[in-house]
């Protein structure tokens, strides 16, 4: 075996304490990096996901210059001859004002937003239904669905009867009873839980906006085939100024704040991984100057300079690369366990953590870099070294 | 390297000549001179002291022999190299190759084993498989009276043991030239005799050339020439 890597294997491993401290900084650092990285994205995916099942779909179509009138259905049917196409359903939004009568006291709400739903489409191209925890999903007309917030204020019930006031298009109020009969709540929130759901007819009926639907929302297979789908309706309806939004498009808004709290995360992640580097160049230099002797002792049986730097710069790599085989293991074993559960923060969102192998390969090795660099600027301090000077250091 | 060799000053080919030998440190007001005009040649296979009062510049022209400082002035030629001038990688070559060094304070590696020490040269002239290395440096451990530590650490061994080592270190690769720096300093009375006994009957064995700084120029006996350093410069050649 080469003397200068027997030299930088021994001097480095009977120096435990410097070693293993090396060593923990960068594996930390990449854990910083790692672990952001599967939360963070975690969080994005997640909201992703609650934004697919509960509002969007994978792709969400409505029109540009108001809504579909009498065409939703002959769309519908059209997309659902893609075969990565799993089921579209139309829906219909408005305002509504509430009020319930429990005992003496009247309960109001304002201006909270209804989603009228077509109950036998809905449940297959979302799953809104399965954020009712209380009671049942909307089947018919008349039914009421309420968001866990809404209820709280009005103090409804399953089975409590709840006024409902729509403005109508020609700008009347409408008055119609409804009976809850489902309670709606979403671990993140992002379903509906400030909101009502009723069936589309009820809305189109209130509101005299018969026929009409404004959103499309069409769930696939594959989220991988969105960007084809757009393509396909956008060219199959070139004339009829669709808005066709991809699922990242659609939640672009929601998920703008997380992003950027993914990017400001990883940049503290960054640091920290920079910080373990100045850790190692602060440790090495430690290492050299207790080693001082000792490379004057090299130099005298006949170590040239190169072969002092080429030693502590091996050192560097060493405590790298078994950095990165720390981090690669302890990376992979966070990463799948988080994969493999339901993580999430309390009763909040579900996170959607993906482990990457590749990524966390590649975060592993950035530490061998670190590591390596980290040794640069020491092993050219030792090199330098004169051995007589070296040697009388004590 | 390109290494210039050259004829002795008598004639034949010298290992160590010095020419007009100068070392000052420092400048100006705060210089001191270490050595001052010194020039000689040890022949091959001679047993050389270099003796001298403390100041006296004995450590320092043992340093410009073994190439691990350089001169002010004048030259230092090693088995008719000229290395006055030679880059730092170019004197290691040459240290590597023809020169061993024995110290006071025995200087072996704390973290390497006794073989691991003994090996080191010749790794580093990387000649032979590792087996071999290794049966070439307990065999010279086995001269030194060190076969059954071999796999002790350095550190764990008497300071008498630790110089055997060094000197087991300076031997292995056969060098033209080994220097010893008051390598007697350290030890007591019979681990000195010790070692100046082992010095000596390799010295005979082996033809190798040795060129000692010491104070007890008296425990060495007889030797083929004794240098006599006083205020940097050569007082006597016994």
């Amino acid at each position: 075996m080469d003397f200068r890597l027997v030299l930088a294997t021994k001097l480095l491993l009977k120096r435990k304490g410097n070693f293993i401290a090396s060593v923990t900084a960068l594996v930390i650092g990449v854990m910083v990096i790692l672990f952001n990285s599967l939360i963070f994205n975690g969080v994005a995916e997640g909201i992703l996901r609650d934004l697919a099942d509960y509002q969007f779909g994978h792709v969400l179509v409505s029109k540009n210059d108001g809504n579909f009138v009498n065409e939703d259905l002959q769309l519908i049917s059209y997309v659902q001859t893609f075969s990565y196409v799993e089921a579209a359903a139309p829906r219909l939004g408005s305002i509504a004002w509430m009020n319930s009568t429990e005992g003496a006291s009247l309960n109001e709400v304002d201006k909270i937003v209804i989603i009228g739903v077509d109950p036998l489409r809905d449940p297959k191209a979302s799953l809104l239904y399965s954020t009712v925890n209380e009671g049942s999903f909307v089947a018919s007309r008349g039914q009421l669905v309420l968001g866990s917030n809404v209820a709280s204020d009005l103090k409804a019930t399953v089975g409590t009867r709840v006024d409902v006031k729509m403005v109508t298009a020609s700008g009347e109020d409408a008055i119609r009873q409804f009976v809850v009969v489902g309670i709606s709540k979403s671990p993140g929130g992002l379903a509906f839980d400030d909101s009502a759901i009723m069936t589309v007819e009820d809305i189109r009926e209130i509101t005299g906006r018969e026929r009409e639907t404004d959103q499309i929302l069409i769930k696939l297979t594959d989220r991988s085939f969105q960007n084809e789908l757009k393509s396909r309706l956008s060219n199959a309806y070139a004339e009829e100024n669709l808005n066709i939004q991809t699922l990242e498009e659609a939640g672009e808004e929601t998920l703008a704040g997380i992003r950027s709290g993914i990017a400001f995360i990883n940049l503290v992640g960054y640091f920290g991984l920079l910080s373990a580097s100045f850790a190692i160049v602060t440790i090495m230099m430690l290492m050299v100057s207790n080693k001082t002797k000792d490379i004057g002792i090299i130099k005298s049986l006949g170590g040239k300079s190169t072969d002092v730097l080429i030693i502590f710069i091996l050192q560097g790599l060493i405590i790298g690369s078994i950095a990165a085989l720390s981090g690669f293991i302890v990376g992979s074993i966070v990463g799948l366990y988080l994969q493999s559960i339901e993580f999430s923060f309390g009763p909040g969102l579900v996170l959607e953590v993906v482990y990457d192998p590749v990524f966390t390969l590649n975060s592993s090795l950035f530490s061998v870099v670190l590591g390596t660099g980290a040794a640069v600027y020491p092993a050219l301090r030792a090199s330098k070294l004169q051995p007589i000077d070296a040697m009388q250091h004590s | 390297m390109n290494p210039r060799r050259r004829r002795g000053i008598r004639g034949n080919t010298s290992i160590v000549e010095s020419v007009r030998l100068t070392k000052i440190y420092g400048s100006g007001d705060i210089s001191t001179v270490a050595l001052n005009d010194v020039s000689f040649e040890i022949q091959r296979g001679e047993f050389v002291l270099i003796v001298g009062q403390s100041g006296s510049g004995k450590s320092t022209l043992l340093h410009m022999i073994g190439l691990l400082d350089k001169p002010t002035g004048g030259r230092i030629l090693i088995d008719g190299i000229d290395a006055t001038f030679l880059s730092d990688s170019d004197r290691s070559e040459v240290r590597r190759h023809k020169i061993g060094f024995i110290f006071q304070a025995f200087n072996l590696l704390a973290d390497l084993t006794v073989v691991e020490n003994v090996m080191l040269p010749m790794m580093m002239i990387g000649n032979g498989a590792s087996s071999a290395m290794r049966g070439e440096a307990e065999l010279v451990l086995g001269k030194v009276g060190l076969a059954k530590q071999v796999e002790k650490q350095a550190n764990q061994l008497s300071g008498g043991q630790m110089q055997r080592v060094a000197v087991a270190r300076a031997l292995v690769n056969r060098p033209a030239l080994v220097l010893g720096d008051e390598p007697t300093g350290n030890l007591d009375s019979k681990s000195s005799q010790d070692v100046i006994n082992l010095m000596k009957e390799l010295n005979r064995e082996l033809k190798q050339t040795f060129v000692i700084v010491t104070h007890a120029r008296e425990a060495f006996g007889n030797v083929d020439r004794t240098i006599v350093l006083k205020d940097g410069k050569i007082e006597s050649i016994e």
